[in-house]
């Protein structure tokens, strides 16, 4: 098993749906493709790289002939794939913390799913429904972005250089790349939480 | 177009494995030992084939019983999931892949069910397309940044911390001075290397949940 490459994690989950509720959910799915800032919780979830859904019809399987046997299946499947940063219970913690709501709209479609909160009944679904990579490979080393605790710290630290007259120091592209990541500060209380659960990965 | 996230294609491919009584071990076994080998550092074939941001390879045994009343099924073939992030567009990416590493392909797909070779480039994106699925919603964090860019980008992230962290309590004068020649050497050196500045991290093998 090797869920883990360097600080990313590779999560596979499979869920079976009825094939009738595939419909709402391609449709969700659809709303949220169009629809940017119904996005913005699964952006502030910085720690998350990729994450994509695929609704997998029962005939849908590839099938090749030869020697393949073909399936035969009562229930369509929703594939999750994610490539993240942090251990699995933080994920599942920041999944369930700031996107209940937008979880549920997802999985609720699957069979036996409990909901995204209470967090044990969620966790206990996803290990179930969960299988694990065989390999992982990056071809960008994918650190953690900076917390929000490194970006006060760096805040601080960079008051002087900041106030330099030098207009060709200002320009140069550290100083833009650095504005980027210093650009906001919490405030909403869902970036609240992400605070805390960055501090909680500091810790850790 | 749901496949692609701004620049960033999502490539699914779902390649069933063979199922053949008489093979010792079975052809997933043998995907499995020869993937638990490949090196995924700079040395990974998915760092020399351009473009790639993130590939994984999974054997999927099966679909998953959810318990009652849901009803338990099967799948009748074990399915080699190959998943990837990757720059452009799906032709470019797989017409790379056979250019750059057709013996790695070989060695991992030949235990799936069609597989036509890499020596055949054409018959090989033909299989890797009937195999594709299509991605419902996808959701790339990369900022339609590609892979040269974002290692470019990580490697000034790195520098600047470190020289911020170096010039604690300089003076104005030196800070500016030093600053400059920073900038002039940081445009001189090369993007680094695919795969290279990741932490080494030992896998731990005590579960999932780590």
């Amino acid at each position: 098993m090797s869920n883990i490459n360097g600080k990313v994690y590779a999560m596979n989950a499979i869920t079976p749906m009825k094939p009738w509720k595939t419909w709402i959910l391609r449709g969700f799915f659809f709303l949220l493709g169009h629809i940017k800032p119904l996005q913005k919780d699964l952006i502030d979830l910085s720690f998350i790289e990729f994450a994509r859904w695929v609704v997998l019809p029962r005939k849908g399987f590839p099938f090749l002939g030869n020697s393949q046997v073909k399936e035969d299946l009562k229930y369509d499947y929703l594939l999750f794939f994610s490539n993240f940063n942090g251990t699995w219970n933080q994920y599942i913690d920041a999944f369930s913390a700031v996107l209940s709501k937008g979880l549920n709209l997802v999985w609720r479609w699957s069979e036996k799913f409990p909901g995204s909160v209470p967090v044990t009944s969620f966790k206990e679904y996803i290990a179930r429904v969960q299988f694990d990579t065989t390999t992982t490979s990056p071809r960008i080393p994918m650190p953690q972005r900076m917390t929000s605790n490194q970006r006060t710290s760096c805040s601080r630290r960079w008051i002087n250089l900041a106030s330099w007259p030098s207009s060709a120091a200002r320009s140069s592209l550290p100083m833009l790349i650095y504005a980027s990541c210093c650009k906001s500060s919490p405030t909403s209380a869902k970036q609240a939480k992400l605070q805390s659960l960055d501090r909680e990965d500091i810790r850790a | 177009m749901p496949n692609k996230s701004g620049d960033v294609y999502g490539l699914t491919i779902l390649s069933p494995i063979i199922e053949d009584e008489k093979a010792t071990p079975s052809h997933d076994l043998q995907i499995r030992d020869h993937l638990a080998k490949l090196s995924t550092r700079e040395d990974s074939p998915f760092a020399q084939a351009p473009g790639t941001h993130l590939a994984r390879l999974v054997v999927m045994d099966d679909v998953i019983y959810v318990g009652m009343p849901a009803c338990e099924e099967h799948l009748q073939s074990k399915y080699l999931v190959f998943e990837s992030n990757c720059d452009g567009d799906l032709d470019g990416y797989l017409r790379s892949l056979v250019d750059t590493i057709p013996d790695h392909l070989d060695a991992i797909w030949k235990h799936c069910v069609g597989y036509p070779g890499a020596a055949n480039r054409q018959a090989f994106i033909d299989y890797m397309k009937a195999c594709q699925l299509d991605t419902t919603f996808y959701f790339a964090a990369v900022n339609d940044k590609s892979v040269s860019e974002t290692l470019r980008a990580l490697q000034t992230q790195t520098a600047v911390a470190d020289f911020i962290a170096t010039h604690q309590g300089a003076d104005a004068a030196t800070l500016q001075r030093e600053f400059l020649q920073f900038v002039a050497l940081l445009k001189s050196q090369p993007p680094p290397r695919p795969g290279s500045m990741g932490p080494h991290r030992y896998i731990k093998t005590g579960g999932r949940n780590e």
